[in-house]
């Protein structure tokens, strides 16, 4: 090492040549896939201690979901498309299911980890990047979202509610269903200032995905203008996916599904990436 | 009087001095290292060296700079302008994980990881540098053993005090054994009894080989650990020295505080070979040569005195001029 050589004469001094926001482009940083899998680990160790109050909240809503307006209101309801009102909304909210435990993760969760506990810094600090961190909570997310659709899917052969046997199939919907909303999600927990900003999400986010995605009634029932906008939002991709696993029959139209929420997932999470180093990396 | 830099100002925005050379046996080198904040320039043109087996310490006042520098230093804030070099590596973003990789950082917050408890703090921490399980056990088990934390190794991190807390972060930042250990403010929020052990865990791992790289804005603990101090004001390196040469630079060798107004005493000073800084109680004499207490004694009669040897807290006070910060 050349010591005189240290100081580049080329390299214009105090020009400001470099970015300080450090947010370059993802490529720059070279993904290392056992660091995502380190991360993934240490929110399984995690997780192992709450995992009973964790899963207390996953079944439990779409559980009462599905006994309350499946049976009690499906009761009054009778049939919707020609099926059983439970059997209909059971095979949506797996999907609504998953994006609950998707989102659920990659805000509050990641949020407390990147804010409260300061657990971003501390991996920051080992050769764990930002975007492996980030990676590995939304693979996290994914793999729990696993564990839900697959009790509901479960809970609804039970019942009686499957109709195809490609619902074998529901828990890798799941699977990649998490990604979509984790990463939506993220990008969430990277702008959020405080705990209320999850509000904004929650309320106009999430809850209207709930209520307008086909997962109570068809959307062809909507007037076509609200119906269009419908079919923008995520969830309402995500329930025909999942209910033309558990249901049946299978069509062309998946492909679009899965499209439109790839698209989604590579887009917010390119952007939460982004605004998540624009927030930490200074 | 003026206080007067101890380092060329090699490194002033269009300075044209000559870089520092760097010795074949440094572990950090930075040249011209400068850092700003929307406008705000937090770390100005800082030349700053660690050799091995070093113990160097940067003390300053809240704002001087000296968390900015050393997080751009460990690869956790990107460069504004000027070089680093870690292990002769240039820092840039692809050498990142590299430089990570031996590296020890204790932040001046704890971040365990609340989830976990204290042993698989350690484990969890060994396995993100890549350490299988079956080397990383033994090494936590034995760095519990180090910091005196064996009991409590199944315990989780919220029932643990500040100090062992400091002493579990500590320890996390070892267990890849780095070759250099940084540690911003690493006792700052402890009673003094925790802060002692944390210094002598740290002097001792210093005497075993381990390079150290520190902040602190306690003059003690600058005075305890480091072979060498750079002091930080203002983003800008104002002296640098050992806790010794500085003190004997800028304080002399004995202080005589008078706590009751004093004028006569601060105007005879010269003649008294002296230097005089008025305080709100009074005044302060720093004097170069002991020889000349015995009439500079005489002089403050029977008015409340305290004579004590002079310390870096002088030298800080003196060089930072005693302004109010936040």
């Amino acid at each position: 090492m050349a010591a005189p050589a240290f100081v580049d004469p080329t390299r214009g001094r105090g020009s400001g040549g470099r970015a300080t926001s450090g947010a370059e482009p993802l490529a720059a940083g070279r993904v290392h896939l056992p660091s995502i899998v380190r991360v993934m680990r240490r929110n399984f160790l995690s997780w192992r201690r709450f995992y009973r109050s964790s899963l207390v909240s996953a079944l439990g809503e779409p559980l009462l979901l599905l006994l309350g307006l499946g049976y009690g209101l499906g009761r009054y309801v009778g049939s919707i498309e020609g099926l059983p009102y439970a059997q209909f909304i059971a095979s949506g909210i797996v999907a609504s299911s998953v994006m609950n435990v998707a989102t659920f993760e990659t805000t509050f969760s990641t949020f407390a980890r990147m804010r409260e506990q300061k657990t971003y810094d501390a991996i920051r600090a080992t050769p764990v990047s930002l975007l492996e961190i980030m990676a590995g909570d939304l693979l996290w997310g994914a793999c729990k979202c696993v564990i839900t659709a697959s009790a509901i899917t479960l809970v609804m052969l039970v019942a009686g509610l499957l109709a195809s046997p490609l619902a074998a199939l529901l828990p890798l919907a799941g699977f990649l269903l998490g990604f979509p909303f984790g990463a939506l999600g993220m990008c969430v927990s990277a702008r959020a200032r405080s705990w209320d900003s999850f509000t904004y999400y929650f309320t106009l986010g999430i809850s209207v995905m709930f209520f307008f995605s086909g997962i109570f009634f068809p959307l062809a029932s909507l007037p076509a203008p609200v119906r269009a906008i419908a079919w923008c939002l995520p969830l309402a991709h995500a329930v025909a996916i999942t209910r033309a696993l558990a249901l049946g029959p299978l069509h062309g139209w998946l492909a679009l599904h899965f499209a439109v929420l790839a698209a989604y997932w590579a887009v917010a999470f390119a952007l939460a990436v982004r605004w998540m180093e624009r927030r930490l990396v200074v | 009087m003026e206080p007067q830099p101890d380092v060329a100002p090699a490194g002033d925005a269009d300075g044209e001095a000559e870089p520092r050379a760097i010795a074949p046996d440094v572990v950090v080198a930075a040249r011209a290292l400068s850092k700003e904040f929307s406008g705000r320039r937090a770390v100005r043109a800082i030349d700053l060296d660690v050799r091995e087996r070093e113990c160097v310490g940067i003390l300053g006042p809240n704002g001087a700079g000296k968390t900015t520098t050393i997080r751009m230093i460990t690869c956790q804030s990107p460069i504004g302008d000027g070089e680093i070099r870690v292990f002769g590596i240039p820092v840039e973003r692809r050498t990142e994980r590299a430089i990570k990789a031996r590296l020890g950082i204790v932040p001046q917050d704890d971040n365990l990881d609340p989830d976990l408890s204290v042993l698989t703090n350690l484990l969890v921490y060994a396995s993100y540098y890549g350490i299988p399980s079956r080397v990383a056990e033994p090494r936590a088990r034995e760095l519990l053993a180090l910091f005196a934390l064996e009991e409590r190794a199944g315990d989780r991190i919220d029932t643990l005090s500040g100090g062992l807390k400091r002493r579990l972060t500590i320890a996390r930042a070892l267990i890849n054994r780095p070759q250099l250990l940084v540690l911003d403010e690493p006792t700052t929020g402890l009673d003094p009894q925790a802060r002692h052990l944390v210094w002598e865990k740290l002097r001792e791992l210093n005497r075993t080989g381990t390079t150290m790289l520190l902040t602190t804005h306690y003059m003690e603990e600058a005075a305890q650990l480091c072979d060498r101090v750079l002091i930080f004001d203002d983003g800008r390196v104002i002296a640098e020295g050992s806790p010794r040469e500085l003190v004997r630079r800028h304080a002399g060798e004995e202080v005589v505080e008078v706590f009751e107004p004093a004028r006569d005493l601060a105007e005879a000073c010269g003649a008294l070979g002296c230097r005089a800084e008025t305080t709100p109680e009074g005044v302060r004499l720093f004097l170069d040569d002991a020889r000349s207490l015995p009439p500079l004694l005489e002089r403050v009669g029977n008015r409340p005195f305290l004579h004590r040897a002079a310390n870096l807290e002088d030298v800080f006070l003196h060089l930072t001029k005693r302004e109010l910060r936040d």
